[in-house]
């Protein structure tokens, strides 16, 4: 399993690729990307600049266009991804089916991964994303690995990846979730956590939102790990030093899966 | 116009015989829950009381749920209408277009079309799904809007909620779905969230949230216009609606303390 660190400058490029990332995402700021625009690229010879690091480092560099977009918007998105890939990068990450079929129509040929957003929770839906020339798909947050090992086991050439949910974990499923979008009472309230981690009251108690807790999603990463998934993600942050420590702590969890792997190897023989 | 309405899990497994004497049609199953699929047994008592006006809900699926899925979609195969899918789900929209059931009717499912957004306006959308698709199941502005612009799918209005948020834990249980223990038979069918730092409140339903969705009838121009519009073909209520009573009773402790 390889890790993949999403990066929202050059300067974590320079401190993740030492770390020990084996495969960067990054996006532009002029792409909506699911996140806020100041998580993009906004210079592009800073991005040109990263892919060189990428190419020197003999890193995949992936770009994030994972949007649905207007249909007239495509052409321009064409043309920048175009950009990106003639200057070193890689590939794309989408989610946008009538983006991928636009971009393969008109001679696009570079690697094209599925969005975490593009609800890939089943086998019929794994072959369906494949037929649309997805070469890698990442799986749902919350889909376990438990329910996922049919799809897992007819996987044929596609790469899966997940995320390293230990540090990120959305409660609900992210791309059908508009409680980020809801007023708030009090203005100050504003720079609380999203949501979906407040505290709210009914008429029997308190509530909050559930979510699968630290333990069921570490156990979750390591069954993922034994079924084969490819990639362990970590998200972009523009916080450089929660990054460094969440890839420290997902470059720390697959060492001691391949420890535990050779363990198992060695008692075996 | 058609009046439907969607029976919560209680009315799936307790059908009430003369509630087609209110409706035309009754969604059986959850858009957002796939272990509130029916059985194929409750999907066929449900057709030998309501007839054929039947339409199955269903919601983002795991292989475990896709194996239910199909066989309840070989049922509605040997009727002869084929009744109507409401599909949430990437893989299920994709075998049902791929499987060309004859007289089956799909409709894309208020999460997947909140999710594809604008993509189902598009000539992309009508190339992979087209022929497939007849409707979209409608609950907000934004998809609104979009559907309006499609132009070519009928739609199915819902009221009085719209999709806030939903998960696959339970909202009740605070469990994962595959650990549920039918919490949701358990007292009213929504819980009202009615103190808290957001400005409205909101309800929740197994593991999914909604909100009012009286904007979007705004949108429309009331309920009346909505009713009235050629391109909506179809309301589609909640069952605490039409029998008058608010959406949550009060004093529940069914949502466990946190």
């Amino acid at each position: 399993m390889k890790l993949v660190a999403g990066v929202t400058s050059l300067k974590q490029a320079q401190c993740l690729i030492p770390m020990g990332a084996d495969e960067i995402y990054c996006a532009m700021s002029s792409i909506h990307s699911h996140r806020a625009p100041s998580e993009g690229f906004r210079d592009a010879g800073e991005l040109k600049e990263l892919a060189g690091l990428c190419a020197r480092s003999k890193k995949p560099l992936y770009l994030a266009v994972n949007e649905i977009y207007e249909e007239k918007g495509y052409p321009a998105i064409l043309e920048k991804t175009a950009r990106f890939i003639s200057d070193g990068g890689t590939g794309l990450i989408i989610r946008d089916l009538g983006l991928a079929a636009f971009l393969r129509g008109n001679g696009f040929n570079s690697p094209l991964i599925l969005s975490t957003l593009g609800f890939c929770f089943n086998t019929e839906a794994l072959k369906f994303y494949s037929r649309q020339g997805f070469s890698r798909i990442t799986l749902p947050q919350l889909l376990t690995a438990a329910e996922a090992g049919g799809l897992m086991k007819n996987i044929g050439k596609l790469e899966t990846e997940v995320m390293y949910s230990p540090a990120d974990h959305c409660v609900n499923l992210n791309g059908a979730c508009s409680l980020h979008d809801a007023p708030r009472m009090k203005s100050a309230l504003k720079l609380a956590a999203c949501n979906c981690a407040l505290r709210f009251s009914t008429a029997g108690g308190p509530f909050r939102f559930p979510a699968l807790s630290g333990a069921e999603r570490y156990g979750s990463l390591e069954k993922f790990y034994e079924l084969g998934a490819g990639y362990l993600k970590v998200p972009r942050s523009s916080d450089l030093n929660l990054t460094k420590r969440i890839v420290s702590e997902a470059l720390e969890f697959l060492d001691e899966m391949r420890d535990k792997k050779d363990r198992k190897r060695r008692k075996a023989a | 116009m058609e009046k439907a309405v969607i029976l919560s899990l209680k009315e799936l497994r307790e059908p009430e015989p003369r509630l087609m004497e209110r409706f035309d049609r009754v969604y059986a199953g959850d858009e957002f829950c796939q272990l509130k699929l029916p059985t194929v047994k409750e999907l066929g008592t449900l057709r030998s009381l309501y007839g054929g006006k039947i339409t199955l809900a269903s919601s983002v699926l795991t292989d475990a749920g896709m194996k239910r899925f199909r066989e309840l979609i070989t049922l509605m195969e040997s009727w002869k209408d084929g009744g109507e899918v409401v599909v949430n789900d990437i893989g299920a929209l994709s075998s049902l277009a791929a499987r060309k059931s004859a007289g089956i009717k799909v409709s894309l499912g208020r999460a997947l079309a909140a999710n594809f957004s604008s993509f189902t306006a598009s000539a992309g959308f009508a190339r992979l799904f087209g022929t497939a698709v007849s409707s979209v199941e409608v609950d907000n502005r934004s998809v609104l809007n979009t559907a309006l612009n499609s132009g070519a799918l009928r739609l199915h209005l819902h009221y009085p909620f719209q999709l806030l948020a939903f998960s696959r834990c339970c909202y009740r249980s605070g469990k994962l779905n595959s650990s549920c223990s039918s919490e949701c038979l358990k007292g009213p069918r929504f819980i009202e969230v009615r103190r808290g730092p957001l400005k409205d409140k909101f309800f929740l339903d197994g593991n999914a949230a909604f909100c009012d969705n009286s904007a979007m009838y705004g949108r429309l121009g009331g309920l009346q216009a909505a009713a009235s519009d050629r391109r909506v073909t179809r309301l589609v209520l909640e069952s605490f609606f039409f029998r008058g009573q608010k959406p949550a009773a009060a004093g529940t402790n069914a949502v466990r303390n946190r």
